[in-house]
This record gives structure tokens, C-alpha cells and sequence, in this order.
């Protein structure tokens, strides 16, 4: 018997995004997320005494031009060395655009697969057999799994391979494979990566993305680590998913319909919060929050928006102990009664309205011709000017929303005019 | 939608109340109610009501958040009415009439189309100060149309400081042009940072470049050292070749010598120094042996010459036993005398006892004094007892007459205590009353508060004027009402206001009258105007000639006094026809003087109609006046008709409301003052009734004890002073009684114990005379006696015991010595020669020096004796030493073969010269191995020759290869400090985090630009929708709202303005302006405040009633819009408002009564409705 770790995707210095700084949010928990978790990973394979560790690609931040980074992920592989575990990587995407994969020179018990063809490296002690291949390019079109070599019927068989597999979605689509194709290898366990998003494809044989290490930002939400496996003498095998986040990301979606003011708004955010924090207090957390639905304070809400999101982030700070960092806090409310376009719009206020109902309608393109945000966006740097993507269509409504809110509230709220 | 009842059930001040709306057709209701009445709430009510209660209110004051209600009555526009109620609660807020089930919220919804809480507040409701605050903002914006007409129908009286605030809001966060904007400055930090990562981060080139380098140098740094090594290698050659020249040519010098001396034998290496070691050794043993032999002869010689001591070493034991007894036998033979002298003194003494007990004294006969043991312990005892029994019969006596003496003495106290009769009767009355006891200092107390009120009555009656009434009138005696005086006191006030304000007016008018008068005067200096008066009547005069000549001419009749009167009219005139020219040509000069000063005819005429109409005025004031007086007389009469019944001359109102007060708190007092009396009567009662009862008890007990003519307290106090005595008395009596008894007991016991006490003495008699005559002494003799002769008889006994024992004693004395002189004797005759002169002490003395000198004679000889011994064994050691180095010797003789030991030094001295050559030759090869290093030591000589040819050159070889060292050695460090350099370059790349942390950093900035961004981009967004809202609202309403506005602001400036146009103002803008009754046109900053707010107020009612042209009414809340304006504008407005209120229901609040006044001025009572707000003590 004996454990292995499958970990991929450790995006080692990436930074987390999208939070704004404000009083109050914990600064220290975020700070390189990244390295503290890969720390947890060799932590944990010292600790478990695993036989070895396997790392699917993307080790690296495609972009990422600082050697200190790879100097890094080098003390933290001495570290396995001196526990004498061997770590296996392939290159993924990232790390075949990043210059850092090529000249780093890496420890004795660290190999990296030949991007040229697949290699197989065995562990005699272990009677196993690793197989794999890394991107010799960023991307990678190709079925890379179709030239792995078929398994070595004497040895437990791996396979490592950086692969979107048969998805799309938010990742690109690169190295793809069929779960048949890599099925009829014969291997006992893939380990792949590049989906950020753990997944188990096929239990026997063992086919499973690990997921990355660390949430990074509000889309990569839940627990993050990696699978701790263990092969049973009979050459079966178990995976056990294992933490190693040192920052949680959560999204926090609350409906507060039917509820009668801002202020039980705001005990169903603390019930809420206490509810998510309360099984992992320890942990600090990046949390998104959204409140929804149809509620008779939708108005009240949204005129006190800077309030409720400052009263928010207290009640963040309150419940969290100071470790837990509210992203953003989003109103998606709507009023309980809305407009009827139908209705004669002949009011002064009807005529915001309408036209804030025609730009809900109108394209994206239109919108932003109206508003003429040239100034701005020639002021702000190359790589930010597309960072809010202020003209995607479910950016522009939540503008449009806010805008109406804005507008409503200045106009129409207590101190505005009687 | 219309209200027809509004329930104020639970909600601010209010509790149950109701404000009615009468039916109209849709009706316009002036809700009255003074300051804290609580308008405020019923306007909160409202919205309240038809919108929900907000999360936080402040109407809870009086209900709680669960008990607040408000309810109504409404009629829908379909015709029905519908009875709700609104509660404060999480759901189900809208309930029926009977607060009991959920009201769906739609019906009351249906009612209001898309209007919600705060388009209601808006749109619906009006107060004065958002109607100025309206006002001021169209004068601040020159009044753009599309502005005014969207904040008149919005109802947003800060319309422009909302955009405003919404484009500064923007500009704050990003300004193309403002570095100091948020987002700029957040770029700026942006970029810093991104500048600030440039700088820390190391790519993998430069890692590539400086690991290369550091490669470089390593290969430098071997090659150097390659280098070094070969230059170092043959400079030690060289310097080895150079230093073996001298140990080559010793070596070989040495090893010829070695040849010469190969025959010498070859010794041990330490056979040398063995050799004279044993030498040494056999040497100084030699020595020692010959002293030990000289010295065991000398001894020898002594022990000869010491004497022979054993005939008295025989005797030693006796002789010493002898010398120590002869102590003890000279100390007893001076002890015997001084015993015999002690004998003699006791025999005297027996004598002398014998004597006093009066017996002979011979000693024989002490034996028949001895008395056995038991009898003389029973005389002592009987002694001891004789006194305690005595004594315990004399005292018994003397307690006996005691105890009789006390019970006489406390018969005769108990006797003199005679008891008294039963008092608890009267213990028990003062007990249950003792409270009562301060009722006369109550009764006092009452006694002076009555006679003080009595005087404040008086005195209070006088100051009020009502002397005239008794006191008993007092409380019947009836004053007007609060409610009276109120209404005369407002009556009154009215009046002085209205009259206040009639004067200002008419002194306003008569300053105008003589501003005119002056301006008539300033246009007439230079000559008198001509008016057109003068000439119409200056044309009637001509008229009149004219008809008159006409007449004439017709040959009609003309009157003389006709003519005459004409004529005298045109005084210069001779006849008509002259008289009729001089009017013509009057008429025409007039006619052209008014043509030419047309202006100022025209003003004359105007400031003389202002006067006329001025005076009028005057006139018409003046008489308002003089009702107003009349009124006021009415009123002072009628004031005084009221206080008639009380025969008070009143004052004023207000005075009378203090004189009222101080009525009112009379008849308190004097209310006061008769509850006292009562009580006063009965304390009285009370007081005598209760003495009364206490002094027959009294009597009763104690016919002496009377206690008349005392205050209550005294006779409380002298009736417990009375029972205490008795309580004492008898409590005295009971101790008595008690302690007789006690006495009683007492004597029985004593009487028994005497009796014993007798008995007990006559028997101790009778045994003391048995006694007595064995001691031979009398019957009656004191025990002192008895013991005296018992001590003398027992020293006797004493004193013969002793005498006895000293007798044995001098006898054994006498036989110790006896025995010591015959044993002396017989020694001494068998040590020294035999004599029987000698004495004791002269043997003694003879014996001790014989025995001293045999004693020390001998120790001597033991001495020598050890002494020979020690030396003889020591003497045998050394010889034995000796012989083994002897031996030793022998055998080193045989190595070398001689036969003395003294030829054995120069045999060692020649085999160690040889030796040291052989250790030479060695030294020297060791050396040269040494330099020879890796080659053999042949080798190296054979090399050594080789080189030997060139050896003058080898110095400057060496000279070379050192100044290519010292280049070689310089290149190195140079090498090593660039590998160091290099190395630490390499090394500073050690997996810091610094840029990952700057780039954390980055993005929490990038991600604050983005939310920055998308805040300036909502606001943006916002400020556009509000300007293009705005011009689509004036594009599609303009037109019919200003044509109702016109109306409206016509009407409220009583027709000052005729009506509101759109005009492009300087910058092209469209905005509003005034046009007035003559076609000129005042723009809104212009106007006067009043004006402009009656001109946002046209525009807002405007507004409105374009909007209920399409939709089914709401009501339209106003909250006292009227106290700027001026009375006849405020008339003319509330006519406007009713009009209005025609099209939807009108509720208009106030807290003037003189807006309700104004009301019923200007419309006709089935025109509107008052509603009063319930007095706040019904709420």
C-alpha cells in the first residue's frame, strides 16, 4: 500500500482579483495565497509520507516573468527531497508560455516530461509507472492522449496530462480528450489538470481533475487542494480530496423577499454569513455577496447602497474575527411592483423610467455610444481597459440598475425635496 | 381615489379619532389644527395609510410599533367605497375595516396607477417650504423650461442640485483634467506599482546572464589554479636541488668514517649509563656496611657497664602496695581523736533528756520510754481533731441566731407592703388610647391652620373685590367659564390686530396721500398743469354760450340771468358773442397747452386719480374704523354683562384669566379651610370623653388619686405613672416572700447539724484522756503538750543510735592499724637488712628510694638492647643489596670480556663514538628523503648529480618562477572576488516574494479603478437620463401645461400677469417668463419670491391636472402653502385651489385660523369643508 498526491494547477504567484481595498478587510490573509498554499501540499505529503507528488500542469502564471517565483517552487521541492518523495510535472499551457519552465533548474527528485513525446518514468519500489507529456507550446490543439504509450501490465500505471478534456466553458479548449480515449490506455489512474473545477470523470479507472490549489477569485469558489490517494496492494485505488486553500472564495446568494426592512436585510446577511463561516471560522474568507428578489424595500436598499455595503462589511468583519473579506456586495432586488410599459408614461418621473426601460432593451453597443466614456478609458492603463468589461451586456444591466437607483434616490429619497 | 374618512385609530398623538370629509364632488377640505395638534401626523397618516408604514417611524411615541393603526374610508373610482385599515407588522399590513383580515393590497394599488410612495410624496403633496425652495431653484436656473416643467411635475422642488450633485459625484471620482480626481490618482498609483514590479521582478534572461557568467568565471578560476600548480612544482624542485647540496656531501663524508671504525662492537644503546649506574651503586652499599659494624661494637661496651636491679624488682609489687596504704593509715591515725571527742557529747546530751522527762539518767533505761508506732499517730490525730470540732460548734451556733434575726426583719417588711386594688382595668384603657394621647396638640395644630386660612380668605376676598360676598356665598358664587374668557380674550385680540392693522393701513395711505400730494406739487412748480377736468369743463362752459347763442339765433327766449351769468363767467367780456370767442380761444389754449405738456398732464391726471382712489380708501378705512371702534365698545359692554353676575369690574381678558386663577385657588382654600372645622369638632369630642373615662378608673382604684382639672396628656401620663407604682409594689412583695421561705429551710437545717456537733465533741473528750495517761501527762492537756513529750522522747531514741554506731567505728580504726605496722615490718626485714628500731616512716621512706633507683637502672638497659637490635637487621639488608649489583656487574664485565669492574667506562666511551656517526648518516638520508619527495633516495642523489652541472643557473630559474607565481596569485583573487560578485548576484535570487506582493497589491488597486470606473460610468449614466427626460418631458407637455399655468398664475396675481411664455433667453435657452397685463415680459429672476412661488405653484397644479387627463384622481396634500403670500393673492389662491379641486380631492392643512378666515371670505360655504383637528386633551 501505498499515497500518492495529484495537485495541479498552483498558478504560483498569481494574484487574487477583484478585491478592493476598505477598512477593515484582512490584507494579511490574502497575501501570496499561492505560495502559502503550495506550502500546505508539501506540508501535507511530508506529513502523509507519500511516495511521490504529481503536479498536472500549470504550475506557473502564464505571464508571469519573476525567476524569484521559480526559486520558490525549487526551495519547496528541496523540501520534498529531503523528505525523499519524488515530484513529477508535466507543462501545462502556462508554463509552456513562461520562460522560467525552461531555464529553472530543478532538484534531483523533481522530473519534468518531455514536451517532445510522451515518457514514462517507473518507481521500482513502487512497481509504478508514470506516464506523461508536457505543452511544448501555449496552445496545444491536439489529442496529446492518442500517443501515450499503453500500460505496463506488471506496474500500477499513471497518466499526467494538462487537458480541458471533453469541456469548454470558461477554460480554453486545449489538449483535448475523450474519457474512452484515455480509458483504453489501461491505465489505473489520469491524473489531469487545467480545470480549475475538481471533478471526478471515471472511478475505475481513476479519471479526475484535482482542481487548482487556491481560489483566486469569485468564480472559483468552495474548497480548493488537491487528491490524496492511496493504492491498495491489489493495485486499486481511492482518492480522498484534501484542503490546502489558505483563503476561501464563497458566493453568498440571499433572497430577501417579503422581508419588511433593511434592517432584517441585514440580520438575514449576519444569519447568512453565520451559517457559511461557521463550519470552517478558522479559514479566511473572500465572500460575494448578492441579495435578490422582489421585496417592498427594494427602493429603501438601493438608496442606501453605500450604507448597507459598509453595514455589510461589518457584519463581515464582526462574524468573520477580521479574517473574512466581502468582495462585493451586489443588489440584484427588484421592486415588488415594476412599471407596466403599457401604462401611459406621461409623468415627469415616468419619463426616467421609460427611458431607463428603453436602454434595458436597447443593445450594448447603443449604451455605450451614450455615454462617452473616451475620456476614461484613454486615462486608464492598456490592460484595465477591458478589466470591468463595462460593455458586456450583464455588466451594462446592473449599470443601468444602479443608475436608475441613483437617480431615484437623488431625486426622489428624504432630503431631495419635501 | 378619494378619502372620506380618515381614522387616526392608533398613530402619533391620536387615539380613536376620525376626521370626516363631506361628500362633494371631489372637495376641498381645510384641516385646521393649531401647533402639536398633531398635523404633521395625520399628513405622515396618509401616505402611511395607503403605502404601508416604513420600517422606522417616529409616530410610535404613544403606541407602540405593534398597536399603530390608521384607517379610512375610501371611494374608489369605480364608484365603491372600501374601508381599510393599515397596521405596522412584517405582512398582511392592509386589513378590513374590523382590523381582522388581510386586504388584498391590490385594490387599493388599482387606485393608484404607478404611482408609489415617493412619487406620491412628490407628485401629491406640497408644503411651503419645498413650494419656495421650487420657486428659488427656477430663479437659480433662469427658468429653463425643460427644468421648471419637470421639477413642478415631479414635484422635486431640488431638481438642479440633484444634477449637479450627480455631475460633481463624477467628476470627483474621474476628470479628464483634474490629476487630483480618484480614479486619476488611483492610476497613478497603479502605474507606480506596475513600476515598482518592473524593477524587482528578475526574468528568466537575466537569471540565464548571470549564471553564465558566473560559469565563466569558475573555468577561469581552474585554469589559474592549473597554472600555479606546475609553477609551484619546479620552484620546489629547484629549491630542493639547492638545498641538498650541502647534506649530500656530509652524507658521503660520514659514510667513509663508518668504514674506519666497522671493527668496534656494537652495545646496547643504554649500556653506557647501566654501567655506571651499578658502579655507583655497589659503591655507596660498600660504604654504609662498614659505619653499621663500628657503630654494634660501641653498644656492646655500654650494656657491660650498667648494674644489676633484680633482688628489688622482686619486691616491686609489695613495696608499691605498701607506700599507697601508708596515706589512708597516717590520715585515720589523725581522724581517731576528733570521733572519741563526738562519743563523749552525745552521752551528755541522753543525760540531759532523761533529766527534763524527769526520769534517772542512766541510759539503761531508755528502752521503757518506747512507745509503739500506732499509738503516737492516734494522739496526733485526736490533736488535729480537737480544734475543727470545736469550731464547727461554735459556728453553727452563731448561724443559727442569724437566720432568726433576718426572718423577724422581713416579716415586719411584708407586713408594711400592703397590696392595693386591681389596676389592670385601667393599664389596659391607657394601653388602647395611649394613641390618642397628642389629639389636643392635633387639635391645637388644626385650631391655628383654621385661624390663618380664615385671614388668607379674608384677605384674598378684598384683593379679588369680593368684599360683598360672605364665605358661605363663596363656594355658590358663579364666574364665566375658561371657554368665555377665551373666546372674549380672542374676540378682544382680534379686534386690537384688525385695528393695528387698519391703522398701518391707513397710515400707509395717508404717506401715499402726501407722496402724491408732492409729486402733484413737483409737477406744478414751474406753473399749474391744466388737467383734462379743466377742459371738459372749460368745453361745458363753451357749450353753454354756445346753446346759448344758438338759441339766441333760433330767436328762442334766452333767460337774462342766463346771459349774465355767462357773461360773468368770461369776465372781460362786453357780450355773448365775445364771452362765447374768449371761451373758444380759451378752450383751444388749453386744449394745446394739455397737448403739449401731454406727459405731465398725463401724470398729473394719474396722481390725481391715485389720490382720489387713495382718499377713498382713506375714507372707506376711516369708517371701518369707526366699526371697528363700535365693535370693540360692543365687546368691552358685553364683557362687562358677563362679570355682572359677580359684581366685579372686570379688566382685560387676559387679566381677568389671572383674576380667575386666583378665584379659583380662593374657593380651594376656603374648601380647604370647612373640611379643617369639621374635623376640628370632632377631635374635640373625642378628647373630653376619653378624659372622663380615665378618671373614673382612677377614682376607682384610688380615692385619693384624683386627677381633675388635668390636660389629657398629664392624665395619661399621671394614670401610667399610677400603675407602674402598683406593678412595682407587688413585685417587691413577691421577692420578700420568696426569700422567707429560703430562710425558713435554712434554720431546720442548721438546728439538726448543731446537735451533731455536740455529740461528736463529748466523744473526742473521752478518747483524749485515754491517751493522755500513757504519755504519763493530765487528762485536760493540750495536744501542744502531747507532742513536745513525743519529740524529746523520739530524739532520745535517735541521739542512742547514733552513739552506738560511732563506738564501732574508733574500733575499727584501731584495728586497721594494727595490721598495716605488721606487714611494713616484714618487708622491710627482707628488702633491707632486719632491724626493730626502725620506725613506720623510716621504712617507708628507705623502701621507696631503694626501689626508685633498681627501677630506672633497668629501663636503661632495655634501651641499648633495642637499639643493637635495629642496627644488626639493618646491616644484613644492605649486604644483601650489594651483592645482587655485584652480580649485575659480573655479568656486564663478561659482554665486554675484562675482569675489574673499574676498566668497564673506557670500554662504553669508544662504542659510543661510532654510534653517533651511524645516527649522522641517518639524520642526513632522512633530510634528503624529505627533499627527494616521490624518487628513491638514489634516484634523487643520481637527479642531484645531473643538475649538479648547471647549478649556478638554478638561483635565477627560481628568481623567474616566483615573479610568475606573484601574476598568478594577483589574476586569482581578482577571479575569485568576480566569481563571489557573480555568485551573490545568483544568490540574491532566492525565491522572494517581493514582486508577487506588489502585484497583489496591483490588483487591489486595479480592481478599485474598475469599481471607481463603474461608478463614474453610473453616474454618468444617470445625470444623461435626467437632462434627456427632462427635455422629452418639456417636448411632449409644454404646450398644454403652460396654457393651464397662464390661467393658474393669472389668476393668483389677480390678473398682475396675464400669462407664462417660453422666450430664448441671452444663451439661446428657452426659459420662462411672466408676461404682464401690458404684454411686457419679466423673467423669473425678476419676479418678486411671492410671485415665483405662485408661479411654480401655477406650473405644479398645471402638471398635475395634465396628468389626471389620463389617470383617475389621487388626492393632492397641501400643508399651509399660503403664509407667504399676501391676503389677496392667498384669496385668489384658494379660489384656484378650489377650482382645482374639482378635478381631485383637495386636503388642505393649516395651522392658521386666519387661512380658514380667508376661506370663508372668498368662497361660499358649500365651496369647501373645515375640519378641525380634535383638541389635543380628546385625543
Amino acid at each position: 500500500m501505498f499515497k500518492f498526491i495529484h495537485a495541479a494547477d498552483i498558478h504560483l504567484d498569481s494574484p487574487l482579483r477583484g478585491l478592493s481595498l476598505y477598512e477593515g478587510a484582512p490584507v494579511e490573509a490574502i497575501r501570496l495565497a499561492a505560495r502559502r498554499a503550495l506550502v500546505n501540499l508539501v506540508d501535507l505529503a511530508i506529513e502523509e509520507k507519500v511516495a511521490f507528488v504529481l503536479i498536472a500542469g500549470d504550475l506557473y502564471d502564464g505571464d508571469w516573468r519573476d525567476f524569484n517565483t521559480g526559486f520558490f517552487f525549487v526551495q519547496q521541492a528541496a523540501r520534498l527531497r529531503e523528505a525523499s518523495i519524488p515530484l513529477f510535472l508535466i507543462a501545462g499551457n502556462h508554463d509552456a508560455a513562461n520562460k522560467m519552465t525552461k531555464s529553472l533548474r530543478l532538484p534531483e527528485n523533481t522530473v519534468l516530461f518531455s514536451s517532445d513525446q510522451p515518457e514514462t518514468k517507473r518507481l521500482d519500489s513502487f512497481e509504478v509507472a508514470i506516464h506523461g507529456q508536457s505543452f511544448s507550446r501555449a496552445a496545444v490543439l491536439e489529442d496529446l492522449s492518442i500517443t501515450y504509450p499503453h500500460a505496463d501490465s506488471s506496474l500500477f500505471n499513471i497518466g499526467m496530462l494538462h487537458t480541458s478534456a471533453g469541456g469548454s466553458g470558461a477554460h480554453e479548449r486545449y489538449a483535448p480528450c475523450t474519457l474512452e480515449g484515455l480509458v483504453s490506455k489501461g491505465y489505473d489512474y489520469w491524473a489531469l489538470g487545467h480545470i480549475h473545477l475538481r471533478e471526478t470523470l471515471c472511478e475505475k479507472p481513476y479519471v479526475a481533475f484535482s482542481g487548482n490549489v487556491q481560489g483566486r477569485h469569485a468564480k472559483e469558489t468552495g474548497p480548493k487542494g488537491c487528491l490524496l490517494v492511496t493504492v491498495e496492494d491489489d493495485r486499486s485505488c481511492s482518492a480522498e480530496f484534501r484542503e490546502l486553500d489558505v483563503l476561501r472564495w464563497e458566493s453568498l446568494l440571499i433572497s430577501v423577499t417579503d422581508i419588511s426592512s433593511t434592517d432584517c436585510a441585514l440580520d438575514l446577511v449576519k444569519t447568512e454569513l453565520t451559517k457559511l463561516l461557521e463550519p470552517s471560522q478558522e479559514k479566511p474568507h473572500a465572500i460575494r455577496l448578492e441579495l435578490h428578489g422582489r421585496t417592498p424595500v427594494h427602493a429603501e436598499l438601493l438608496a442606501r447602497k453605500s450604507q448597507m455595503i459598509h453595514d455589510i462589511r461589518a457584519i463581515g468583519i464582526d462574524i468573520g474575527q477580521g479574517k473574512t473579506w466581502i468582495e462585493k456586495v451586489k443588489l440584484s432586488t427588484s421592486a415588488m411592483r415594476t412599471r407596466d410599459n403599457t401604462e401611459a408614461m406621461d409623468g415627469a418621473i415616468q419619463e426616467i423610467e421609460l427611458l431607463f426601460s428603453q436602454l434595458r432593451s436597447a443593445d450594448g453597443e447603443s449604451i455605450v455610444g451614450q455615454l462617452d466614456l473616451d475620456d476614461l478609458l484613454k486615462k486608464l492603463p492598456v490592460e484595465l481597459q477591458s478589466m470591468g468589461n463595462f460593455d458586456a451586456p450583464e455588466s451594462l444591466a446592473a449599470i443601468v440598475n444602479e443608475a436608475e437607483a441613483t437617480l431615484h434616490q437623488k431625486l426622489l429619497s428624504d432630503g431631495a425635496a419635501q | 381615489m378619494r378619502i372620506e374618512r380618515l381614522d387616526l385609530l392608533a398613530y402619533g398623538p391620536f387615539t380613536n379619532a376620525s376626521l370626516e370629509f363631506a361628500h362633494q364632488q371631489a372637495g376641498l377640505h381645510l384641516i385646521y389644527g393649531p401647533n402639536e395638534a398633531g398635523k404633521s401626523s395625520s399628513l405622515r397618516a396618509i401616505t402611511d395609510l395607503v403605502f404601508g408604514f416604513q420600517s422606522r417611524t417616529n409616530d410610535d411615541f404613544l403606541h407602540p410599533y405593534s398597536k399603530l393603526r390608521v384607517g379610512a374610508k375610501l371611494a374608489l373610482h369605480d364608484g365603491r367605497t372600501l374601508t381599510v385599515v393599515r397596521r405596522k407588522a412584517a405582512k398582511n399590513t392592509l386589513r378590513d375595516d374590523r382590523d381582522d383580515a388581510a386586504v388584498d393590497e391590490g385594490r387599493l394599488q388599482d387606485q393608484l396607477g404607478s404611482v408609489d410612495r415617493d412619487l406620491f410624496r412628490h407628485m401629491f403633496g406640497i408644503d411651503h417650504q419645498s413650494l419656495r425652495a421650487g420657486g428659488n431653484e427656477m430663479v437659480e436656473g433662469n427658468g429653463r423650461v425643460g427644468e421648471t416643467l419637470f421639477a413642478a411635475a415631479a414635484g422635486i422642488s431640488k431638481l438642479r442640485s440633484a444634477q449637479k450633485s450627480l455631475l460633481a459625484q463624477a467628476e470627483e471620482l474621474f476628470k479628464s483634467a483634474a490629476k487630483t480626481s480618484k480614479i486619476r490618482k488611483l492610476i497613478e498609483e497603479y502605474q507606480e506599482l506596475k513600476k515598482q514590479q518592473s524593477e524587482s521582478l528578475v526574468s528568466a534572461d537575466v537569471w540565464n546572464a548571470r549564471d553564465e557568467l558566473l560559469k565563466r568565471l569558475q573555468g577561469r578560476q581552474v585554469t589559474l589554479q592549473e597554472v600555479r600548480l606546475e609553477l609551484t612544482r619546479r620552484e620546489s624542485w629547484i629549491q630542493r636541488v639547492i638545498d641538498s647540496s650541502n647534506p649530500i656531501a656530509q652524507l658521503k663524508q660520514a659514510k667513509s668514517s663508518l668504514e674506519a671504525m666497522k671493527h668496534i662492537p656494537v652495545l646496547p644503546e643504554d649500556f653506557g649509563t647501566q654501567c655506571s649506574r651499578l658502579l655507583d651503586g655497589w659503591r655507596e652499599l660498600q660504604n654504609k656496611i662498614d659505619q653499621l659494624d663500628a657503630s654494634l661494637e660501641q653498644l656492646d661496651t655500654q650494656v657491660e657497664t650498667i648494674e644489676d636491679a633484680s633482688h628489688w624488682l622482686s619486691f616491686q609489687t609489695e613495696i608499691e602496695g605498701l607506700l599507697e596504704e601508708f596515706g589512708k593509715h597516717k590520715s585515720a591515725m589523725e581522724d581517731r581523736p576528733k570521733r572519741e571527742g563526738e562519743r563523749s557529747t552525745m552521752l551528755l546530751r541522753m543525760q540531759n533528756i532523761l533529766r527534763d522527762l524527769g526520769l534517772p539518767i542512766e541510759t539503761s533505761n531508755i528502752d521503757n520510754l518506747r512507745l509503739p508506732p500506732d499509738k503516737r499517730v492516734r494522739i496526733q490525730t485526736l490533736g488535729n481533731q480537737r480544734e475543727g470540732l470545736f469550731e464547727k460548734r461554735q459556728s453553727l451556733q452563731r448561724e443559727q441566731s442569724t437566720i432568726s434575726t433576718d426572718i423577724e426583719k422581713a416579716l415586719s417588711q411584708q407586713k408594711a407592703l400592703a397590696t392595693t386594688k386591681d389596676w389592670h382595668l385601667l393599664e389596659a384603657k391607657i394601653k388602647q388610647h395611649r394613641a390618642d394621647s397628642g389629639l389636643e396638640n392635633d387639635l391645637d395644630q388644626i385650631d391655628s391652620e383654621i385661624r390663618l386660612a380664615e385671614a388668607e380668605v379674608n384677605g384674598c376676598l378684598q384683593r379679588l373685590q369680593l368684599n360683598h360676598l360672605g364665605m358661605t356665598e363663596l363656594s355658590s358664587a358663579s364666574v364665566i367659564s375658561d371657554t368665555t374668557l377665551n373666546e372674549f380674550d380672542e374676540q378682544f385680540r382680534l379686534l386690537d390686530k384688525r385695528k393695528a392693522k387698519l391703522v398701518d393701513q391707513i397710515q400707509e395711505l395717508e404717506s401715499e396721500a402726501a407722496r402724491l400730494e408732492h409729486e402733484l406739487a413737483l409737477i406744478e412748480t414751474e406753473r399749474t398743469i391744466p388737467s383734462e377736468a379743466d377742459l371738459t369743463r372749460l368745453r361745458a362752459e363753451r357749450d353753454q354760450g354756445w346753446q346759448l347763442i344758438s338759441r339766441l339765433l333760433a330767436d328762442e327766449t334766452v333767460s337774462e340771468s342766463d346771459k349774465q351769468r355767462f357773461l360773468e363767467k368770461a369776465n372781460s367780456a362786453k357780450n355773448i358773442s365775445d364771452a362765447f370767442s374768449t371761451y373758444l380761444s380759451m378752450t383751444d389754449s388749453l386744449a394745446d397747452e394739455l397737448r403739449w405738456h401731454a406727459d405731465k398732464v398725463t401724470s398729473k391726471a394719474r396722481f390725481l386719480a391715485d389720490a382720489a382712489r387713495n382718499k377713498k380708501k382713506i375714507g372707506k378705512l376711516r369708517e371701518d374704523e369707526a366699526q371697528l371702534i363700535h365693535e370693540q365698545q360692543a365687546l368691552s359692554s358685553a364683557w362687562k354683562d358677563v362679570w355682572l353676575p359677580v359684581k366685579v369690574e372686570p379688566k382685560s381678558p387676559r387679566q381677568m384669566r389671572d383674576w380667575l386663577g386666583d378665584f379659583e385657588s380662593l374657593r380651594k382654600q376656603y374648601r380647604e379651610m370647612t373640611v379643617k372645622d369639621i374635623q376640628r369638632t370632632k377631635l374635640t369630642s373625642k378628647v373630653k370623653s376619653l378624659a372622663m373615662e380615665i378618671q373614673a378608673l382612677l377614682v376607682d382604684i384610688d380615692a385619693n388619686a384624683s386627677a381633675e382639672k388635668r390636660s389629657l396628656s398629664e392624665l395619661f401620663q399621671f394614670a401610667e405613672d399610677f400603675v407602674d407604682d402598683c406593678i412595682k409594689k407587688q413585685s417587691r412583695y413577691m421577692q420578700i416572700e420568696e426569700t422567707l421561705e429560703q430562710d425558713r429551710t435554712r434554720l431546720a437545717d442548721c438546728d439538726i447539724e448543731l446537735a451533731q456537733a455536740k455529740k461528736e465533741w463529748e466523744q473526742w473528750q473521752a478518747d483524749w484522756s485515754a491517751e493522755m495517761q500513757r504519755v504519763r501527762l493530765e487528762k485536760d492537756a493540750l495536744p501542744a503538750q502531747a507532742n513536745c513529750v513525743l519529740q524529746e522522747v523520739q530524739e532520745l531514741f535517735q541521739i542512742q543510735e547514733d552513739y552506738q554506731n560511732l563506738s564501732r567505728r574508733i574500733d575499727g580504726i584501731d584495728r586497721d592499724a594494727a595490721d598495716f605496722v605488721h606487714r611494713l615490718k616484714s618487708v622491710a626485714n627482707q628488702v633491707l637488712a632486719p632491724s626493730s628500731n626502725r620506725t613506720t616512716e623510716q621504712s617507708i621512706r628507705m623502701l621507696r628510694d631503694g626501689l626508685e633507683v633498681a627501677v630506672k637502672a633497668e629501663e636503661k638497659r632495655k634501651t641499648l638492647d633495642d637499639t643493637r637490635k635495629k642496627q644488626q637487621a639493618s646491616r644484613k639488608e644492605i649486604s644483601d643489596q650489594r651483592n645482587t649489583i655485584a652480580k649485575n656487574l659480573d655479568e656486564l664485565c663478561k659482554q665486554v670480556q675484562c675482569n675489574e669492574y673499574h676498566e668497564l667506562p673506557t670500554l662504553v666511551a669508544v662504542a659510543g663514538k661510532k654510534s653517533s656517526v651511524e645516527k649522522e648518516v641517518a639524520e642526513l638520508e632522512k633530510h634528503l628523503v624529505t627533499l627527494a619527495r616521490n624518487k628513491t633516495l638514489d634516484e634523487f642523489i643520481a637527479a642531484f648529480d645531473a643538475e649538479s652541472a648547471r647549478f649556478d643557473e638554478l638561483p635565477m630559474q627560481l628568481d623567474a618562477i616566483h615573479r610568475d607565481l606573484a601574476s598568478n596569485m594577483d589574476e586569482y583573487d581578482r577571479t575569485l572576488q568576480e566569481v563571489k560578485a557573480a555568485k551573490d548576484d545568483l544568490d540574491r535570487i532566492d525565491g522572494s516574494a517581493k514582486s508577487a506582493e506588489i502585484a497583489e497589491k496591483i490588483q487591489t488597486v486595479a480592481s478599485e479603478i474598475e469599481d471607481a470606473s463603474r461608478e463614474t460610468i453610473t453616474l454618468r449614466l444617470a445625470s444623461s437620463i435626467l437632462s434627456k427626460a427632462m427635455e422629452k418631458y418639456r417636448a411632449r407637455n409644454q404646450g398644454p401645461v403652460l396654457g393651464l399655468a397662464s390661467d393658474y398664475f393669472a389668476r393668483m396675481t389677480l390678473q398682475n400677469y396675464r400669462s407664462i411664455q417660453a422666450e430664448f433667453d441671452e444663451q439661446g435657452n428657452p426659459s420662462l417668463v411672466g408676461v404682464r397685463r401690458d404684454g411686457t415680459q419679466v423673467s423669473v429672476g425678476g419676479m418678486s419670491d411671492g410671485t415665483c412661488d405662485q408661479l411654480f405653484l401655477a406650473l405644479r397644479l398645471a402638471s398635475l391636472e395634465v396628468w389626471l387627463d389620463k389617470h383617475p384622481p389621487i388626492p393632492f396634500v397641501v400643508d399651509d402653502i399660503l403664509v407667504h403670500f399676501d391676503e389677496e393673492r392667498a384669496q385668489a389662491t384658494l379660489k384656484v385651489l378650489h377650482d382645482f379641486s374639482k378635478r381631485t380631492q383637495v386636503l388642505f392643512f393649516t395651522h392658521h385660523e386666519h387661512t380658514l378666515r380667508l376661506a370663508e371670505s372668498i368662497l361660499v360655504a358649500n365651496e369647501f369643508q373645515i375640519v378641525r383637528l380634535p383638541d389635543r386633551q380628546h385625543i
